[in-house]
């Protein structure tokens, strides 16, 4: 049997720098198949200087069902901050549809920077 | 891409079988509004080459199975038969894939309704603020007509 390659550009998996984040909920529109879920909250900074407190987003929650991505990576392209990129790899079984649902903790692990 | 005529989707096909491209990747449909197009891709896995083939259905959307070149191909192909509804032709197995049956329209089809999507909260509508007093317009969903996502007594300007 020949020997089987899984080609290194491979969409298998999608990864999330939540650094880069910023609540914005584009790839949440965006999204076909409505797989993404994300909950942020509103936080005021002081900067020295500065005539007003400045109001940041502060990333919660961010999940993907993997069981009903359809991997088509609209998300990665419409995201502008680049926080979500492909990443390849097999890591995707788990034992019920619930297993499919990853949040922030397993996507920063996957987000290709962080990986390597 | 190679584009071919639907007639010659099999042979074109077998050909691709024969230049080395052992394993099917995937067959899909994309529905051009005023026609259907077929795509598949055909990887060899020695070296992990990809090809795509191409075709686009006139308005019968016909298209001859290709199983006995790829065995693989016949998931594919039930799916392109309920999705799209795509009828094909020589396929033993023409069971619906996902759904019980195949009534209802043909679910990826742009023509579709999909009542489900006016029943499940979209994750898009809360918005990241979480703010209401914020004098936002209320955003659809892609895919969603207009007037689906409209509360009962509510006003959608």
């Amino acid at each position: 049997m020949t020997e089987r390659v899984i080609p290194p550009n491979a969409h298998s998996l999608i990864g999330l720098n939540p650094d880069a984040c910023t609540s914005c909920m584009i790839c949440v529109r965006e999204c076909p198949v409505w797989c993404i879920d994300l909950a942020s909250h509103t936080h005021e900074v002081t900067e020295e200087g500065a005539r007003r407190p400045k109001v940041v987003h502060v990333l919660d929650e961010f999940t993907i069902d993997f069981g009903a991505c359809m991997f088509c990576g609209i998300c990665v392209d419409v995201c502008p901050f680049d926080a979500l990129a492909w990443s390849s790899g097999l890591d995707q079984s788990a034992h019920s549809a619930g297993g499919l649902v990853h949040g922030i903790d397993q996507l920063v692990k996957w987000f290709p920077a962080s990986g390597s | 891409m190679r584009q071919v005529s639907a007639a010659d989707w099999a042979a074109e096909l077998a050909e691709r079988q024969a230049a080395g491209f052992d394993f099917l990747d995937m067959i899909t449909g994309v529905d051009r509004l005023e026609s259907i197009e077929v795509i598949a891709s055909v990887m060899r896995s020695s070296d992990a080459t990809c090809e795509l083939v191409s075709t686009t259905l006139d308005s019968d959307r016909t298209l001859a199975s290709i199983t006995h070149v790829y065995a693989g191909a016949g998931w594919y192909e039930r799916e392109l038969a309920e999705m799209f509804g795509v009828l094909i032709l020589g396929s033993a197995d023409q069971r619906p894939l996902l759904r019980r049956t195949d009534e209802g329209a043909p679910t990826m089809l742009k023509s579709t309704v999909l009542g489900a999507r006016v029943l499940t909260p979209w994750p898009g509508d809360a918005d990241a603020s979480d703010d209401a007093k914020a004098n936002r317009r209320r955003q659809r969903a892609v895919g969603v007509a207009e007037g689906w996502l409209v509360e009962e007594g509510s006003t959608d300007d």
